[in-house]
């Protein structure tokens, strides 16, 4: 695995939120490098860009000016189509409040992302059950979302994200609701497949404490990085 | 998948799917039931009219029926019994009886009216007139000569009784006056009132004795089946036009008028209630696709950021109104059905319908073609109405969707 090429480049990108006649400027001429394999926290106040500075990476949102390039790609103009199919294909999402699906159970939901990729039934089962087991769930399978607790929740993200064997994972506030305890190790848990996967991930957070599990932080204030962006 | 994922997000809100389908299967039974009603109407008053006085279909000399009302004696059938006998040969064929209208005045005492006269053979009519009724006396057999039978409504006007004697006057063929001293032997009714107020029936020989002829104006044809009406009306014509006949066929919807109207308005009130309905179905799939795309903003925004098209998402939600517009229409059929098969089995006692005497009990039809139509309705209105919400829901800018996620 080449750890040390680009996967994301983030080039003067500023976004502005038109509110009426005020616009709000969520980004200011943010520029950034990830390598592949980084283990990467975007930290800041609420407010501070974190959420944006993701949204345009998972090309979720477009950004006001400057360009991202994936994986050597500009996604500068791409259709809503092509942008679907690299994030199914390329990119993983763990989201702040777990975001499964309510109506498909545990199994199901790790599934998911597969499908829109038009794997074969014995490698999706091959897949979903080999990433369930690492993220310690496999006696829950058949269970819906609602009969487990946060922190499983949470790890059933961590495996549909992980399913599809992404470039990247993106994960917004992943912690956020979770308690102290349980975000650790759901932080933990990330970093082990980090290790473990050579998985890039990007996640954010507003909470201190985290920080030093990260192996490299930048910093947002206001929209704009911090000392350049490089904390550690 | 998005079939599986489709099924389970109905199941999650069983009261509003109950709702729904409850809306959609109401709707389906509605036409279940109003268009068996009507198809059973028609039919009986199909084989009424067919069976009264039509016939299947009648043989008259060419252009009788265009032209003949004027001068109705220059277009006789002379070798009638030659006639019958051809059409009593083609497949389908049950019964043939002659008839010979005319008109004429009868007197008793110093009453006088018009009527409607028909020359009948008594055997072959009492096959094809199955819903003639005898109300009073007797009906005509073969044997009788001087006796006649009269309408309901012509023998209350005149005040006769079955015994009565009654003076009948016409014109014959030629022209000349000519009148008979004739026995009332019995009195009729039929479907058609207007027919019954008018009416006088005598055997065929008595006619001929009257008009001075011996001729018939037209043949009345029987099917054992009313399907094969246009099959045997086409072998018919095939075959005087082969044998050089100077013939024509007249099929009973050309004469049944009053039917043919009857039908027309039943199934432009028909066409309005499919609306109706058609529109109830819509609105009420049409909200239920609504809510649910509100209150799955957040999860539309999961799946798109996990990676599935626009498309991916209109695809899932027309799937969700399909299925409920085919699980609709499958319960509406099968409770239309089993509600046609009991009203059916109890009967909804009917007033007799306009211009007729005999009040009827009604039946639902179990019609297919309804049945079918029905289906395929609750089917595409379903899809219709899920096509906008879907859109919607295609439509949604993922970031602000995924803000509804908490
Ligand atoms: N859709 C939007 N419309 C208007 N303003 C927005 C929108 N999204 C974000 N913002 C603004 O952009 C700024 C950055 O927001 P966000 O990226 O969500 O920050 P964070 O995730 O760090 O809390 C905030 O001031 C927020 O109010
Ligand atoms: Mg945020």
């Amino acid at each position: 695995m080449k750890t040390n090429s680009e996967i994301i480049k983030l080039d003067k990108i500023s976004k502005d939120y038109k509110l009426g006649k005020t616009v709000v400027t969520a980004l200011k001429n943010i520029s950034v490098t990830v390598r592949k394999g980084e283990f990467l926290a975007i930290v800041g106040p609420s407010g501070s860009g974190k959420s944006t500075t993701l949204n345009i990476i998972g090309c979720l949102e477009e950004p006001s000016s400057g360009t991202v390039t994936f994986d050597g790609k500009n996604l500068t103009g791409l259709s809503s189509n092509e942008l679907a199919d690299i994030r199914a294909s390329k990119m993983g999402f763990i989201f702040q409040t777990f975001n499964l699906l309510p109506v498909l159970n545990i199994f199901e939901n790790v599934e998911y992302p597969l499908h829109l990729r038009g794997m074969g039934k014995a490698e999706r089962f091959e897949r979903v059950t080999k990433v369930i087991k690492e993220v310690g769930l496999e006696r829950f399978t058949k269970h819906k979302p609602a009969e487990l607790s946060g922190g499983q929740r949470q790890r059933v993200a961590i495996a549909r994200a992980l399913v599809g064997s992404p470039d990247v994972i993106l994960a917004d506030e992943p912690t956020a609701n979770l308690d102290m305890q349980t975000g650790e190790e759901i932080l933990a848990q990330m970093k082990e497949l980090n290790k473990t996967l050579g998985v890039t991930f990007i996640f954010s957070t507003h909470d201190q404490s985290i920080m030093d599990k990260a192996q490299r932080i930048i910093e947002l204030r206001d929209g704009e990085l911090r000392d350049g962006g490089l904390i550690k | 998948m998005y079939l599986k994922l489709a099924f389970k997000n109905i199941f999650r809100n069983k009261v509003r799917s109950a709702i729904t389908l409850g809306a959609i299967a109401f709707g389906c039974v509605s036409l279940i039931i109003s268009g068996g009603f009507m198809e059973d109407t028609f039919t009986q008053m199909r084989e009424s009219y067919i069976r009264s006085f039509l016939g299947h279909m009648q043989v008259y000399k060419q252009d009788f029926y265009e032209k003949g009302s004027a001068t109705p004696y220059d277009y006789m059938i002379s070798d009638h019994e030659l006639i019958s006998a051809k059409i009593k040969g083609i497949d389908g064929v049950s019964h043939v009886t002659p008839r010979l209208d005319f008109s004429g005045l009868l007197s008793i005492g110093d009453t006088t009216i018009s009527f409607i006269g028909q020359g009948i053979d008594p055997e072959g009519e009492a096959k094809i007139s199955t819903s003639v009724s005898t109300e009073d006396g007797q009906a005509l057999s073969a044997e009788d000569s001087f006796d006649a039978v009269l309408g309901k409504g012509l023998a209350k006007a005149v005040g006769v009784e079955p015994g009565s004697s009654i003076i009948v006057v016409t014109n014959t063929i030629s022209g000349a006056m000519n009148g008979l001293d004739i026995n009332v032997k019995g009195i009729f009714s039929t479907s058609s009132k207007g027919f019954d107020d008018r009416a006088l029936r005598m055997p065929l020989k008595t006619a001929h004795r009257l008009l001075r002829t011996s001729d018939v104006q037209s043949l009345v044809v029987l099917l054992d089946k009313t399907e094969d009406t246009d099959r045997v009306k086409a072998a018919l014509q095939k075959r005087f036009k082969a044998d050089g006949d100077d013939l024509e066929v007249i099929a009973w919807y050309e004469m049944a008028d009053f039917y043919n109207k009857t039908v027309e308005l039943y199934n432009r009130q028909f066409t309005v209630l499919k609306l109706i309905i058609g529109i109830i179905v819509v609105l009420s799939i049409f909200n239920t696709m609504n809510m649910s795309v509100m209150e799955r903003v957040g999860e539309v925004g999961t799946i798109m950021a996990l990676g599935t098209r626009r498309s991916g998402v209109v695809r899932l939600f027309m799937m969700e109104g399909l299925i409920l517009g085919i699980l609709g229409g499958l319960i509406g059929i099968v409770s239309g059905y089993i509600l046609a098969k009991l009203i059916s089995f109890i009967g909804i006692p009917m007033p007799p319908p306009p211009g007729a005497t005999m009040s009827w009990t009604a039946t639902i039809g179990v019609v297919p073609s309804v049945f079918a139509f029905v289906f395929v309705l609750a089917i595409a209105t379903s899809l219709f109405s899920s096509i906008y919400p879907a859109y919607k829901a295609s439509k949604l800018e993922i970031a602000e969707a995924l803000r509804h996620n908490v």
